[in-house]
């Protein structure tokens, strides 16, 4: 214990980062469940439905299945590149959750804020150097596979990348120019308060042009539909992940993902709020709202018990309700429910976003590359500047009209 | 001061730059000898951010801010 | 033993091992993996000394986007293995000698000059990060116009960058 009060910056940097990891992990296996659900619904068909309850068993299962795939490597390939990309491209996704604010940095334990691990005073910009190392994963990986589809179409890959890259840093200009910080929990302080008593004020209504960009740019970034030429299945086979077998492209995939949970925890934060509730803080009654989502939840799942399923669905749903009930009935305790308002609403934010990425994903076709390119360069380049100027005139604005 | 005396950083600076210029000398191919003369630039950049360090002055990193934009410029154009 | 200076050996070790990479590698791609090594242990040696606005733009323009352009360039030339020609062993070997005494000369000048000892010996400074107010505020207002000259500098490039591009039509 002594050693604990000794260190606090480390044993407590050490939790967080044990507990964020694995959290993390989870969150990625079940956001493949969450697309495969969704996209499945909106084509009118049910998705992962029978290897658990309601499919929740699925990314275990896929979990197992890659364990179990052969692993090759392709004749000729570069050994060393060809581990250090998947390697390099998910360490690398991973590590911006360290910068995240996932609540207000006054929950403390042992004088340390918990809801970030690196509170830094320039987080914004150690988010985007992480991300733009990101492109050495995709265009390695591409190169050392030792073939001409991976080669190609990591090219293009990180082409794309680091063509997006610059409208993306410049959209969010925007933004530092609003808040006068590049810090996430003074950007989040800085969204507070309300216009006209009822619009929160947060960044996105006055820069909702730098949102639209930053949202797209994002899309082009992470190679999501509809800018995912370059791995989609019919058009260059794979793309840089063909030659790529069982745990090596498990990595890539979980990277994909992390990468998007980026993105919107970065859109959530810098447009939306971050962990700010929508509500004024003084109705209190609107603090109950998370253990009252889970005790709702606890009474549908009970329903689903008793009345629809059957077999081992019913014991699946019992453990799941029961788990719900002691979750919703432990958020009552006052000091869980103080700790859990900020996570609550930016997760829900972020869960919002990530739902339109993969609405987007089912709805849009695919973007030739050509196209993407252009659009790139050529309007949402022009367009990001376009709002960096205007923002950056009405800042300025009072000053030239006193000394005018 | 910082805890490690910026005279570490000084030699650390100076054995990236040897080395930068040894690979220079040494090496055939025409993309490593220009990524030598990175090597050699950020060798240059460790030196200026450590003294700037030292004097506790900012003029240093603006420095190494100009050098890292002038290096951006020649790489984009010096390449075969 | 504190951790500043773990993490200054650690760093220290990283530099020294990749630019010894790229002196030795076969394949350039091996040689600009390494150079990207050196950059990002540079970087983490900038946030040691406190800067950190340089270590992100050291990231995000050095080994982002300067190192992602020199791995294109020797992916699409297909740069190929590294000669090692036999002219004569002598000249391999006093090279060798000449190049590391060349080294530890200078670090033996920059380690004992009066420079390196003046700085050594406890300067006076507080022990935070440089904040990036100050830094812009002396960006924009003592070195505006190297800034202005700069930019105009990067666009100069861009259009050469274009030229050279149409140019082999």
């Amino acid at each position: 214990m002594d050693f604990v009060t000794q260190h606090p910056v480390l044993v407590v940097s050490l939790a967080k980062i044990v507990g964020l990891m694995f959290l993390l992990m989870t969150t990625l296996a079940y956001l493949s469940w969450f697309e495969r659900k969704v996209i499945a619904h909106i084509q009118s068909r049910w998705g992962p439905y029978y290897v658990g309850v309601h499919g929740l068993l699925q990314p275990l299962a896929d979990g197992v299945k890659f364990l179990f795939k052969e692993d090759l490597t392709p004749p000729g390939a570069d050994r060393f590149v060809y581990i250090l990309a998947p390697m390099l491209a998910l360490t690398l996704a991973m590590t911006t959750i360290a910068l995240i604010p996932f609540g207000p940095p006054t929950v403390q334990w042992l004088g340390q804020s918990t809801l970030i691990v690196a509170d830094s005073s320039i987080g914004l910009m150690f988010v985007f150097a992480i991300t733009s190392m990101g492109v050495y994963g995709v265009a390695l990986a591409g190169w050392s596979s030792n073939s001409k589809y991976p080669l190609l179409g990591g090219l293009r890959s990180s082409a794309q990348m680091i063509s997006y890259e610059v409208a993306l840093t410049l959209a969010v200009v925007g933004v530092v120019l609003l808040s006068g910080t590049l810090n996430f929990n003074a950007m989040i302080e800085s969204q507070r308060g309300y216009y006209y008593y009822f619009i929160p004020r947060w960044n996105v209504v006055p820069q909702i042009v730098g949102f639209l960009c930053y949202f797209l740019s994002a899309i082009a970034e992470t190679n999501r539909a509809p800018f995912d030429l370059p791995e989609g299945e019919t058009e260059l086979v794979g793309g840089f992940h063909t030659e790529y077998s069982s745990f090596k492209f498990a990595m890539f995939f979980m990277a994909e993902y992390a990468n998007m949970i980026t993105v919107s925890c970065l859109a959530t934060i810098l447009f939306f709020g971050g962990w700010l509730s929508p509500f004024p803080d003084s109705w209190t009654v609107m603090r109950y709202l998370p253990p009252a989502g889970l005790l709702a939840l606890a009474v549908y799942l009970a329903y689903d018990t008793v009345v629809l399923a059957r077999g081992i669905y019913r014991i699946q749903l019992i453990v799941v309700t029961i788990g719900a009930l002691v979750i919703g009935l432990a958020c009552l305790h006052p000091v869980v429910l103080t700790v859990l308002q900020g996570p609550f609403w930016f997760l829900l934010k972020v869960g919002l976003i990530m739902f339109f990425y993969v609405w987007t994903r089912a709805t849009l076709p695919r973007m030739r590359y050509d196209q993407l390119m252009s659009f790139g360069w050529k309007f949402l380049l022009p367009v990001s500047l376009a709002n960096l100027m205007i923002t950056a005139l009405v800042k300025v604005w009072p000053l030239l009209v006193n000394h005018g | 001061m910082s805890i490690v005396p910026i005279s570490y950083y000084l030699v650390l600076s100076a054995i990236l730059f040897g080395l930068g210029i040894v690979a220079f000398v040494f090496k055939r191919n025409i993309i490593t000898i220009f990524m030598a003369i990175e090597l050699m630039l950020n060798a240059v950049n460790l030196a200026f951010v450590a003294f700037a360090r030292a004097h506790d002055q900012l003029d240093g990193l603006v420095f190494v801010f100009f050098v890292i934009v002038v290096a951006a410029a020649e790489s984009a154009v010096a390449k075969p | 033993m504190t951790l500043p200076f773990i993490v200054f050996f650690v760093c220290a070790f990283l530099a020294v091992l990749g630019a010894l990479t790229l002196i030795l590698a076969r394949e350039p791609i091996h040689s600009a993996l390494a150079l990207i090594l050196v950059m990002v242990s540079l970087a983490v040696l900038y946030l040691l000394l406190g800067a950190e606005f340089i270590a992100a733009v050291q990231v995000i323009v050095y080994a982002g986007a300067i190192m992602v352009l020199f791995v294109f360039v020797i992916m699409l030339l297909n740069a190929g293995i590294e000669e090692r020609t036999d002219f004569s062993k002598l000249a391999k070997y006093a090279g060798l000698l000449l190049g590391m005494f060349l080294i530890l000369f200078l670090a033996h000048w920059m380690a004992h000059s009066l420079i390196g000892q003046q700085v050594a010996s406890g300067v006076a400074g507080t022990n935070v990060s440089v904040a990036t107010r100050d830094l812009s505020h002396q960006l924009f207002q003592t070195y505006l116009f190297p800034f202005e000259a700069t930019s105009i500098l990067i666009l100069i490039a861009i259009l050469g960058a274009l030229v050279l591009a149409k140019k082999d039509e």
